[in-house]
């Protein structure tokens, strides 16, 4: 399930004041989502969680359930409970 | 061999499908293929084998030395060897004769005492496409992304698969390799209908539209420099508008003839297109217009340099510099020469300005839907006036601009509300431009009314196919074989994207 942050990251980049995003939803479901945006929200999403992605990481993330996932994952490697 | 020749169509196709199918649970199936996709490629020259085997073999070894690997430099470096070799490869065949040329013009205006020889390589057809295709491999086994193949012959036959290899799409290791490599269902009567008119549309697009888009092209060129020094006003807007249609229905033919083909082994192709010409703005085209190919730079070029980057500069400025560099190398990729090189940097300045002032947006929120019609007019010519640059030589783009820009002087000499007369005399007066104008109207119809269907279910025309009651279908099918007997063009040409 998408988080609270994570969605108010994508939502405030993509300046809309709301949207349904879910685990299944894919980026070009989402308006104005492109490339372009998909890197800025990467790089808000590295800001405001205090993570470093790779490339290997982001490409072919194949919806917003699996951005979590790897959201997840990154901050529990940073704070190993 | 043309996916559109007699040979392939009645022969090589029935008898690889029909051994396929006979040997399909077996290992001589995938052996079948493979053969297959030697024969195919090796048509015309057998050595276009030898680039094509030294990539299938060098990046199937170096797979399997990357999971041997201790550590990660090593693994690392098994990687640049693979993207070295690969675009070494590349670069040899596609721009060691451009480059060569251009420092023996360039010693030779600096009288410099360099004899540089020109290099004269032929280039292996499709060499772009799989050597794309092969490097998704080694990428993903460096990025962990999937194990690397153990199987050679099932690796072959990802590298090679005949429907994809000479003009794509260029297809991604995860989507392949689980169909190529597995044994696979016999093709189903549902699927069968499905694959014949993917193929049948491709025929149609291609011989009966892309073709006569073509000829239009030809005799356009003729009255540019240096055939000719005179600006005739309109063959521009002909030209543009002609090729717009051949590039798109030529390539798009071939992803359908592809993907149909494919479909008698059951294995299913990514798509290329989707309505491109229906895009409102640069990213919306590149996310519809060749998308093996641009999805391909997004991944692995694009999105590393953004993250090898980061936080070096302002955020959007570094994504510009990214996109810009991405941009161009589309262009290079399509081949060597300046105005390959000025038609991505053309594409890339276009997203610049988009990102600064989005038009299709501004005029969508104030408009509505006429705003995102009129989105789409603006941006479709844009992308025409890119297509100048990629067709036309340095000499001739000047005309051709210079041609499409007297168009309005051309048109405030028709005075459509003083009646029948008045409009029969600008005919005769422009007659020429009248008569082209006529038979790009003839092609240009079936084309868009096909694009429009398939822009309202957000699909392509062939995949419409399933949605069509029978009696459409045997319409639609009458419709197109109708055309292609009384309309085909005669003088068939090779399809554009076996240069590249």
């Amino acid at each position: 399930m998408i988080s609270e942050r994570l969605k108010g990251v994508i939502l405030r980049c993509l300046k809309l004041d709301d949207f349904d995003i879910r685990d299944e939803t894919i980026a070009p479901q989402v308006p104005g989502w492109d490339s372009l945006a998909h890197m800025m929200i990467l790089a808000e999403i590295e800001t405001e969680y205090g993570i470093r992605f790779r490339a290997a990481d982001v490409v072919g993330l194949p919806n917003m359930g699996a951005l979590q996932a790897l959201v997840d994952k990154k901050v529990q490697a940073k704070h190993p409970a | 061999l043309q996916f559109h020749s007699f040979i392939y169509l009645f022969a090589f196709l029935p008898i690889a499908f029909g051994l396929y199918s006979i040997f399909r649970r077996s290992i001589v199936g995938k052996i079948v293929i493979l053969i297959a996709s030697y024969i195919f490629y090796a048509w015309v020259h057998v050595w276009y084998l030898i680039p094509l085997l030294c990539t299938s073999l060098l990046d199937y070894a170096i797979g399997l030395r990357m999971e041997a690997a201790p550590n990660e430099v090593t693994r690392r470096r098994w990687l640049v060897f693979s993207l070295t070799a690969n675009l070494g490869l590349l670069a040899a065949f596609k721009y060691a004769g451009w480059v060569s040329q251009l420092l023996h013009e360039g010693a030779m205006r600096l009288g410099l005492p360099l004899a540089v020889p020109i290099v004269s390589v032929p280039l292996p057809p499709g060499i772009s496409f799989y050597t794309f295709q092969s490097m998704t491999y080694t990428i993903g086994v460096y990025w962990m992304q999937h194990p690397p193949a153990k199987n050679l012959l099932d690796y072959l036959n990802f590298v090679t698969f005949f429907p994809q290899l000479v003009a794509g799409p260029i297809q991604r290791f995860r989507n392949l390799w689980p169909q190529i490599s597995a044994t696979r269902e016999r093709l189903s009567s549902h699927e069968a209908s499905a694959a014949l008119f993917l193929i049948l549309w491709g025929m149609f697009q291609k011989t009966v539209l892309a073709d006569n888009f073509g000829g239009l092209v030809e005799f356009t060129t003729r009255t540019f420099p240096p055939q000719s020094n005179v600006v005739v006003p309109g063959m521009g807007l002909i030209f543009m508008y002609a090729f717009a249609g051949q590039i798109y229905c030529d390539f798009s033919a071939y992803t359908n003839i592809a993907r149909g083909t494919a479909k008698f082994f059951n294995i299913e192709l990514t798509r290329n297109f989707l309505t491109p010409y229906f895009a409102t703005n640069p990213s919306d085209f590149w996310s519809r217009w060749h998308i093996s190919l641009s999805s391909w730079l997004r991944d692995y070029l694009f999105t590393p340099l953004n993250m090898a980057w980061r936080g070096r500069r302002g955020q959007t400025y570094q994504i510009m510099i990214s996109l810009f560099i991405t941009m161009l190398a589309i262009g290079l990729w399509h081949g060597a020469g300046l105005f390959f090189i000025i038609w991505g940097a053309y594409h890339g300045f276009l997203y610049v300005v988009y990102q600064l002032f989005p038009l299709d947006r501004f005029l969508t929120r104030h408009l509505g839907r006429l705003g995102k019609a009129l989105s789409i007019v603006i941006f479709f010519h844009l992308v025409c006036i890119g297509w100048i640059f990629f067709r036309s030589s340095p000499q001739q783009a000047g005309t051709i601009v210079e041609s499409v820009l007297r168009v309005p002087a051309m048109l405030s000499s028709l005075h459509l509300l003083a009646g029948g007369n008045a409009i029969w005399d600008w005919i005769t007066r422009n007659w020429v431009f009248s008569v082209l104008l006529w038979g790009l109207c003839i092609y240009a119809t079936p084309l868009l009314i096909a694009e429009a269907l398939a822009y309202r279910v957000q699909a392509e025309f062939g995949d419409l196919w399933t949605k069509m009651p029978t009696w459409v279908r045997i319409v639609v099918i009458l419709l197109l074989i109708y055309g292609i007997v009384f309309f085909a063009y005669r003088q068939g040409n090779e399809f554009i994207y076996f240069a590249f």
